[in-house]
């Protein structure tokens, strides 16, 4: 029985390996921090080596792997957050994403700092941000090319000291 | 919280490979909350993730998001809530594309410090296992050995299919659009314990024999020259687990150099083509090592072996032509 057990655990070794980075990541999507993510991360492949020969039917191991890790963020918020889960939670939903109460919390952390950015540097941001060059954007604004540059530069220093002040 | 979305690149030919990194490594939810901090009202109108990809998702899950126009990407931009959609989609239906994206170095140390609790963990149980011992313990055992072992040798069956020749052809290509934009220092390679035993020295055959990546050879040549190293694999036949088991770990150790090695013969996209190949090369070695040690049947697992040496090979000799 030893033998198998070792066997059965350098073969998991390899399962671990190929999959953790993406569990890992999926998580820390989710979470607010990586080492509470890394935390969680861990349960999951816990679980995995103790409910694999009952509860894995054979099939699509990432999709039953992905399925464990959504209820550990789902145990998880309702453990850290008891009676204040977000008004959207359904656990029952599929299409429910605990990413998106995370995402929402962060985006409005920094808007305070976009907020106090002037129109011009916004509106530059803004273009950058949805994928245009700064070619784009000269001939949009009617300005030169070097000058958008520059007010991005200038927008990028402003909000990179901003958010340091804030979460100092 | 950071401002990291402010580092998206200038030009479209970036944005896909700078886009495809956010989306495997860590920080996706800063750069989500970064573009919809900057949103407007009218550039939020709600699309789906299906709408947006439309007839490119299977060519994303195979080829990543260089499969997309630039109007596509754009609108994963505008519509930042799709991303983390996007990354579950890929991390559960995503080919062997997306585990070649390359990852930060702190990703890959989190990793590795959550095997070493991972691991200690699946101890403890076991132990737990052990002293309530009995028939239940040993078919619990048998039945996880049984499960993970099916699991590896799937999944060995599953990269022969994605490594047929149009396959290759096409997820190299995409490797090679990507190879420029990769951080410069590559991420460690995640010390899985256990690993398999390698044996102690090198014998001396295939990469490992002396002055086989030597040779002020031109590029192809020095290809050719790699790929007949890679064929030394034939040269023997094991027969028994312990007599593979040796040779793969002889060929492992060879990938190992080729990695490691400097190759001042190839110009560097070429370089980082070949280490890339060789990183996906080893995994399956590693592979068959681990379902050698699993049971598995000796003559079902050398010719998996074989496969894969017949396609390292292959994909060595394709490129030497592409270069010649």
């Amino acid at each position: 029985m030893q033998r198998r057990d070792d066997a059965s655990h350098r073969a998991y070794a390899i399962l671990y390996k190929r999959h953790a980075p993406k569990v890992l990541a999926f998580l820390a999507t989710r979470l607010r921090d990586r080492n509470v993510a890394n935390d969680v991360c861990q349960q999951v492949w816990l679980k995995v080596w103790e409910k694999i020969s009952t509860q894995f039917d054979g099939r699509h191991f990432r999709g039953w792997i992905f399925q464990i890790a959504r209820n550990q963020l789902i145990d998880d918020r309702r453990r850290q957050r008891a009676n204040n889960l977000p008004d959207e939670f359904d656990p029952a939903d599929s299409n429910w994403d605990p990413a998106d109460s995370e995402i929402d919390d962060r985006a409005e952390h920094l808007l305070p700092c976009v907020e106090a950015l002037d129109e011009d540097r916004r509106s530059i941001v803004q273009f950058r941000l949805t994928g245009q060059s700064f070619e784009d954007i000269s001939e949009s604004l009617g300005i030169p090319p070097n000058t958008a540059m520059t007010r991005f530069h200038r927008a990028k220093d402003q909000l990179r000291d901003c958010i340091e002040r804030r979460s100092s | 919280m950071n401002f990291s979305v402010l580092d998206i690149p200038d030009d479209d030919q970036a944005l896909a490979g700078w886009l495809e990194r956010e989306l495997v490594g860590l920080n996706l939810a800063n750069i989500t909350a970064g573009l919809l901090a900057f949103q407007t009202g009218s550039e939020a109108a709600a699309a789906s993730l299906t709408q947006v990809l439309g007839a490119q998702r299977q060519a994303v899950l195979d080829r990543g998001l260089a499969a997309l126009s630039p109007e596509q990407l754009r609108s994963l931009l505008r519509q930042p809530r799709l991303l983390p959609r996007l990354q579950e989609e890929l991390f559960i239906h995503g080919g062997p594309h997306w585990d070649r994206v390359a990852r930060a170095s702190e990703h890959q140390q989190l990793v590795y410090r959550g095997w070493e609790r991972v691991s200690a963990g699946t101890a403890t149980l076991l132990q737990t296992q052990s002293v309530g011992g009995g028939t239940p313990a040993r078919r619990q055992t048998l039945a996880r050995f049984a499960s993970i072992a099916a699991l590896l040798l799937l999944g060995l069956f599953g990269w022969w299919q994605f490594q047929g020749p149009g396959a290759n052809r096409v997820d190299n290509a995409a490797g090679d659009g990507l190879a420029q934009q990769r951080p410069i220092s590559p991420p460690p390679e995640v010390p899985v314990d256990p690993t398999p035993t390698v044996s102690p020295a090198p014998t001396g055959w295939g990469w490992n024999k002396p002055g086989a990546l030597e040779g002020d050879v031109p590029a192809a040549d020095y290809l050719r020259q790699l790929a007949d190293g890679g064929q030394a694999w034939f040269n023997k036949r094991p027969e028994s687990a312990a007599d593979l088991k040796t040779r793969l770990e002889q060929f492992r150790k060879g990938c190992q150099t080729l990695i490691d090695a400097q190759h001042p013969q190839l110009a560097v996209a070429d370089r980082d083509w070949l280490r890339e190949r060789c990183g996906a090369w080893a995994g399956k070695i590693d592979e068959h090592i681990a379902a050698i040690d699993s049971g598995a049947d000796v003559q079902a697992v050398r010719d998996a072996a074989d496969e894969t040496v017949n396609k390292l090979v292959n994909a060595l000799r394709q490129k030497a032509e592409t270069l010649a």
